[in-house]
């Protein structure tokens, strides 16, 4: 598995991107002329922004083709109709509950063989259902699940 | 969101926890099984000379102090491992909030100024809809803090989007 320098840096600068880019749309609404038209867009973006791979779920933009050079998986949860992700950015049929995340989660069929790390990113708190998204990524793919709390544009690590 | 961020209060609050958290204070095999209260886990909180509003609690009182606790643990996980504390103690995260915006914004308007919330469960959808009234009481001076107690005995000061 990764080590944890490693671990931390990829956490640390996925925190900064999120919040360069909540406060870059929350303080001038770009989200309507966005260049991510999905959150599998949105993370793209990010594997050119860092050297890391991501892919997404939700994903509409078929990542999970070359799945086996993901090095991040990020998992989106994003329904808050006030919060700048859901309102602009996110198409309706990706904004997905925990419930429905941890469905399509598990019929994503994603295999990863190297080592990766798998993120949460969510406008919205359910302790009791993402503890359950919690529990099957680590019993599935044996990583401890990391968590991002998006809220009037800042995005804070979140402790399930 | 570090503990750095807590106030005293909230601070004393979360050692106490998570104390008794790691002592396994309530823990299956502790023979106090069932009658234990949460007044007695801030034992060393509420006598160190500051009174404090605690809710649940089984002392009904007419004082509205400047501090005011109030505690909803309700999940599966507190009732599988606190097995010490009394059942009337499980208190969800619904109620605890209409009690708390009752007596903050009724009878101990303006006398409670520092409130903590500690809670076993969030929810968007249950505290979402408070807000406005949260953010009515802070706009009148009123200082509000929620500590969310996980699974592995760790204590986080949470942002709801009460501090913009």
């Amino acid at each position: 598995m990764m080590d944890d320098v490693k671990r931390q840096k990829i956490v640390d600068n996925l925190a900064t991107h999120l919040n360069v880019f909540c406060n870059m749309s929350w303080s001038f609404g770009m989200g309507k002329n966005t260049h991510f038209p999905s959150l599998g867009g949105y993370s793209s973006y990010l594997s050119l922004y860092d050297s890391d791979f991501f892919v997404s779920v939700p994903d509409n933009d078929g990542v999970f083709k070359i799945p086996k050079r993901a090095s991040v998986v990020l998992l989106f949860s994003l329904i808050t109709k006030s919060e700048v992700f859901a309102t602009l950015v996110v198409p309706a049929n990706e904004q997905l509950s925990f419930k429905s995340l941890l469905q399509e989660l598990k019929n994503s069929k994603l295999r990863l063989e190297k080592d990766f790390e798998v993120i949460l990113i969510c406008d919205h708190i359910n302790t009791e259902d993402m503890r359950k998204i919690d529990e099957y990524v680590s019993s599935k793919y044996g990583v401890e699940l990391k968590t991002f709390f998006v809220k009037n544009g800042r995005a804070e690590t979140f402790l399930i | 969101m570090g503990i750095n961020q807590m106030s005293e209060l909230a601070s004393k609050v979360s050692r106490q926890f998570q104390a008794a958290f790691s002592e396994r204070m309530f823990e299956r095999e502790n023979n106090r099984r069932g009658t234990g209260t949460f007044e007695e886990v801030l034992l060393s909180v509420t006598s160190s000379g500051s009174i404090i509003n605690l809710f649940p609690c089984d002392v009904e009182t007419e004082i509205c102090a400047n501090q005011a606790l109030f505690i909803s643990f309700s999940s599966e996980h507190s009732r599988r491992n606190f097995t010490a504390l009394r059942r009337d103690q499980f208190i969800p995260l619904e109620r605890v909030m209409q009690k708390l915006v009752q007596q903050v914004l009724g009878k101990c308007s303006g006398l409670n100024k520092h409130i903590v919330l500690l809670t076993d469960h969030l929810d968007s959808e249950i505290l979402n809809p408070w807000m406005p009234v949260i953010g009515q009481m802070m706009n009148n001076g009123v200082k509000f803090e929620i500590l969310y107690f996980n699974t592995n005995g760790q204590m986080n000061l949470v942002d709801m989007g009460m501090f913009v």
